[in-house]
C-alpha cells in the first residue's frame, strides 16, 4: 500500500507537511537558477594550474575538475570559488575523492575566513553558511602524498539528493539574458 | 615578485576582485594570481579578520 504521508516529486520524496515548503523551493530554483552544480570554476574560478612545493595541479577547464599529483613540502589552499550563499538555505558539497583526510591528508571544504561550515573529506558534507561570502577551498597538508587525485567540485541545494557530479552551467536566466543581449546587437548592427 | 605586490593581491582578493580581474590589474597570468592566493592562506585570513574587524564582522 502507498505510504499517504509522503509525495513524490520529482526524484526526491517528501512528507505531506514538508511538501509545500519542497514544492516552493523546488519552483524557486528552477525560475532563479536551474543549476544543479553551482561551482563556476571554468569561467571565472580560482583553479589554475600549479606546480610548486611539490604538488602539480592539473585543471580540465571543460568540466571544472583538478587533479593533484605529488607530496606536499608545505600546506596549501586552493582557492576554487567564492560564494554569495543564501544564509537562510541548506547546501551540500562534494568532489573530494575517497580517502581524503583534513588533519592530514587532502580535503574540500567551505568556509569564510577561518569559520569552517563543512568539510568534505570524500563523504560530502551538508551546511548552511553563516555569511553569504562563503569560499569553497582544497586544503592540502604538508606531507600529503597525492597520486592523480581528482577533484570535482560541486556545490548544490542541499534538496537536490543526487551527488553524480555535473559541470557548472550558467542558468536559464543568464542565458535568457545573454541571448536577449545578442539579439539585440545584431538588430543593431542590421539596421546600421 | 615583491612583497609589497603579494600583499595588495591579497588584498585585492580579499576585497572581492576575481582571478582574471586581479590578473589585469597587476599584469600577472592567472596562474600566478592563483599561486599566490594557494601559497598565502593564512595571510588572506589575517587579512579578512582585519577587514571583519573594520566592517564589525560582515566578513569573518
Amino acid at each position: 500500500m502507498a505510504d499517504i504521508t509522503k509525495i513524490k516529486h520529482g526524484s526526491n520524496v517528501y512528507n505531506i507537511k514538508d511538501a509545500d515548503a519542497a514544492r516552493q523551493e523546488q519552483a524557486d530554483w528552477n525560475t532563479n537558477n536551474g543549476v544543479k552544480n553551482m561551482l563556476d570554476c571554468i569561467k571565472d574560478g580560482y583553479l589554475y594550474p600549479y606546480s610548486n612545493y611539490g604538488i602539480t595541479v592539473t585543471v580540465d577547464k571543460l568540466n571544472g575538475s583538478a587533479t593533484f599529483n605529488g607530496t606536499a613540502t608545505r600546506q596549501l589552499t586552493f582557492y576554487v570559488q567564492r560564494g554569495n550563499l543564501d544564509t537562510s538555505k541548506s547546501f551540500k558539497l562534494t568532489g573530494c575523492p575517497t580517502g581524503g583526510n583534513y588533519e592530514s591528508g587532502y580535503a574540500l571544504y567551505a568556509a569564510a575566513g577561518s569559520t569552517i561550515y563543512a568539510i568534505d573529506d570524500g563523504n560530502g558534507a551538508e551546511f548552511v553558511p553563516q555569511t553569504n561570502h562563503t569560499d569553497i577551498r582544497v586544503l592540502i597538508r604538508s606531507g600529503a602524498v597525492l597520486n592523480n587525485i581528482v577533484f570535482k567540485p560541486m556545490l548544490r541545494p542541499a534538496f537536490i539528493e543526487d551527488d553524480t557530479f555535473e559541470p557548472y552551467a550558467m542558468s536559464n536566466a543568464e542565458l535568457t539574458a545573454i541571448i536577449d543581449d545578442l539579439q539585440a546587437r545584431v538588430s543593431a548592427l542590421e539596421n546600421q | 615578485m615583491s612583497n609589497e605586490l603579494i600583499k595588495e593581491i591579497i588584498k585585492s582578493h580579499v576585497y572581492g576582485m576575481s582571478v582574471v580581474e586581479m590578473s589585469q590589474a597587476y599584469g600577472l597570468t592567472e596562474e600566478e594570481i592563483s599561486s599566490v592566493l594557494s601559497e598565502n592562506a593564512d595571510e588572506i585570513a589575517e587579512e579578512r579578520k582585519y577587514r571583519a574587524m573594520l566592517e564589525g564582522g560582515a566578513n569573518e
